[in-house]
């Protein structure tokens, strides 16, 4: 089973911004709240000191009114320390005053019996009382006579702790979606010009291929930009190629289809028999001439699709293929008195044999085309040293040496011709030729006449890379 | 009228030649343009009809290459090409019409009848002589309102002799207004055309100059 092929998106297709706002959002919070219990624990242990302290002063001061009022009256009364009391720490501070011998002397309203220290130490301490644990704190005066024993239920702290708390967790609330927001907004801000780079790209018609402008992106992406202008720019020299091509294969048509007309206008307006059977001839020879010329632009299409060829490799006896070609066109040969020789030995390549008729072929229509009456096209095939020599010759009208690089361009036309080619032929040889690693030579014929083309096959084992190296394959296709 | 024709590909040139030829036209055909421009500056054709895609020397040097050595004759370009930047380039370098491929022969004879016409400075395709009025885009010869009819040859012929009225053309200059290149011509040619165009336009259009030639008499 396939994957959906209209799949918007990859499967691992992922949004920076998105990404983006998270991580830095998981890093900001897991700051602050390291730092806000940090703060908080600091602020904890702060207030807790401050508390015991406080309630150490209270006990002294208690202890001292206690004692004082002692030594007067031999006992302790509520009155002086209810009001001392009852001044600062209201309900929430218990005492009991203890003497040496283990009387209680004393103890404030609502504060329990039983004694808050265990033993007779002083300090503070830790017990379970009404509502919860509690902070103590015991002392004794200088004459070790009298004991003061201070408790403050927990809860009390933990209530202005717990405030505290709120209050940090109360600007978190706060901010936390303040800073989600700024975050998104420096991201988007961020990532701005990429977006519009792709805005840019994607609201083009499909012919515009101009470079896309990598002005204000980041340099991050600019790698990307360079790649797709370099994309772009062989998809644009590919399409104009193409563009052009078509167009001269269109006016190449023309020119048959023009000859056609002309003659079936003649065959209607024929003054007498003989004309109009010229011209129904001439008409059919128009025909043929198209279908000719429309074959070798198939062809050629073909051998352009990269690596079409490649799968249709295999040891091809190019003697073989050549004597084929030359009993193809024997009666051709014949019909214009061209003496057609073909001459060589043993000559394997490793190509494809459809795509080495084809060369064959074309090379020897064209010496017979551009050979007179009377005329000699020779094909040859030979080893020279390690490589492989196909020639084809002729004594013909030859091609003028400085028209010799252009012989090869698609529709050119060196010279006037009987019966004109499709002007795609050597094309169609030059292509295939690459396609097999070889090269094409043009030089003088037989005797200093005419042309002769010389197709040089490197030795197999270099064919396959030249061959591999003009047509790299697309990765991943 | 003797034209001539610059086209590369045999079929489509001969084609051409022969159409032209049915409509009365004599046509000197060559293939390449060296061969072009030596037959235009070496004979009188009324019009040049020129390929542009030429092996060797294509059209438009050969038109430019004309039109500066003071070639004045109409130049018609046949071409495939017919985007306007290319009719602008040929007419700019001195064409005065341009004929797509593939063209219809009916309108390449009648553009190529106007250049002429206009080359010449008329502004109808009807040349008047006396009594005789002749249609030539229609290629009808009335003589009082009465239709002649005429061969292609005599047609031919009498245009050239009513082109120049006035003046003695010699057997040879006719000849070469109504015989292309290779054509075979009996000698007595020329005689027996002027005797029919005699017994059916009557005898004193057109006039024999003992020794010299023949002319039509020039109307006052």
């Amino acid at each position: 089973m396939s994957a959906p092929v209209s799949s918007p998106r990859l499967p691992c297709a992922w949004s920076l911004k998105r990404r983006l706002l998270a991580l830095l959002l998981a890093a900001t919070v897991g700051m602050w709240l390291t730092s806000a219990a940090i703060i908080y624990y600091d602020a904890e242990k702060a207030s807790q000191d401050l508390f015991d302290q406080s309630l150490a002063e209270t006990a002294h001061l208690l202890l001292s009114l206690a004692g004082h009022e002692y030594h007067k009256t031999g006992s302790v009364s509520a009155n002086p320390l209810v009001d001392s009391a009852n001044g600062q720490h209201a309900a929430y501070l218990f005492f009991q005053i203890w003497h040496r011998d283990g009387r209680l002397l004393y103890t404030a309203k609502g504060s329990p019996y039983a004694p808050f220290v265990e033993d007779n130490s002083s300090g503070y301490g830790w017990m379970d009382g009404a509502g919860g644990r509690w902070r103590t704190y015991a002392t004794w005066n200088a004459a070790k006579e009298l004991q003061i024993q201070v408790g403050e239920p927990a809860s009390h702290r933990g209530a202005i702790s717990g405030d505290f708390a709120n209050r940090i967790a109360l600007f978190a609330l706060v901010s936390l979606p303040l800073m989600l927001l700024l975050l998104w907004l420096l991201i988007h801000r961020a990532i701005a010009p990429i977006q519009a780079s792709a805005q840019a790209v994607a609201a083009r018609v499909p012919g515009d291929l101009r470079d896309v402008d990598p002005a204000g992106a980041p340099i991050e992406v600019q790698p990307l930009f360079e790649e797709l202008n370099h994309l772009l720019a062989r998809v644009r020299s590919t399409l104009e190629h193409e563009r052009r091509f078509t167009a001269d294969a269109a006016h190449e048509l023309r020119t048959p289809l023009a000859a056609v007309r002309a003659h079936v206008q003649v065959i209607g307006r024929a003054r007498d028999a003989s004309e109009r059977r010229e011209a129904v001839t001439d008409a059919l020879a128009g025909v043929a001439r198209s279908g000719h010329l429309v074959d070798q632009l198939l062809i050629l299409a073909r051998l352009d699709q990269d690596g079409a060829q490649e799968q249709d490799r295999e040891d091809v006896d190019l003697n073989g293929l050549a004597r084929e070609q030359c009993a193809e066109y024997a009666d051709a040969a014949r019909a214009k008195n061209i003496e057609l020789a073909g001459m060589g030995g043993a000559g394997m390549v490793f190509g494809d044999p459809v795509a080495l008729s084809i060369l064959l072929r074309n090379l020897i229509d064209n010496a017979i085309r551009y050979t007179p009456a009377g005329g000699r096209v020779e094909v040859t095939i030979h080893p020279v040293k390690d490589v492989l020599e196909l020639c084809v010759s002729d004594n013909g009208v030859g091609v003028a040496p400085e028209q010799r690089a252009r012989i090869f361009d698609r529709f050119f036309r060196g010279a006037v011709s009987e019966a004109p080619g499709s002007g795609l032929g050597l094309s169609i040889v030059r292509r295939i030729a690459e396609q097999h690693g070889a090269r094409v030579d043009v030089d003088d014929g037989i005797n200093g006449r005419g042309t002769s083309f010389r197709v040089i096959f490197p030795p197999r084992d270099r064919s396959l890379s030249a061959a591999s190296m003009s047509h790299p394959r697309r990765v991943g296709s | 009228m003797r034209i001539l024709l610059v086209e590369d590909d045999p079929l489509l040139g001969k084609g051409t030649r022969l159409g032209l030829e049915q409509d009365g036209l004599t046509v000197d055909w060559v293939q390449d343009g060296q061969t072009a421009e030596t037959a235009a500056l070496t004979h009188d054709y009324a019009a040049v009809l020129l390929d542009l895609g030429l092996p060797g020397q294509d059209g438009m040097t050969l038109l430019r290459s004309l039109r500066r050595r003071g070639y004045a004759q109409p130049i018609l370009i046949i071409t495939a090409r017919h985007e306007v930047f290319d009719r602008v380039a040929g007419l700019d370098a001195g064409a005065d019409d341009f004929v797509i491929k593939p063209f219809d022969l009916e309108e390449l004879g009648a553009r190529v009848r106007a250049a002429v016409r206009r080359g010449a400075g008329r502004a109808s395709d009807e040349i008047v002589h006396g009594d005789i009025v002749i249609d030539r885009s229609r290629r009808v010869v009335r003589q009082r309102g009465r239709v002649v009819s005429l061969t292609t040859r005599e047609f031919a012929l009498l245009l050239a002799l009513l082109a120049r009225p006035g003046q003695v053309l010699t057997r040879a200059n006719l000849e070469e207004a109504l015989y292309g290149w290779g054509s075979e011509v009996e000698s007595n040619a020329i005689e027996v055309h002027i005797h029919h165009l005699r017994r059916k336009l009557g005898r004193d259009l057109i006039r024999t100059v003992h020794r010299l030639g023949y002319c039509v008499r020039e109307l006052e």
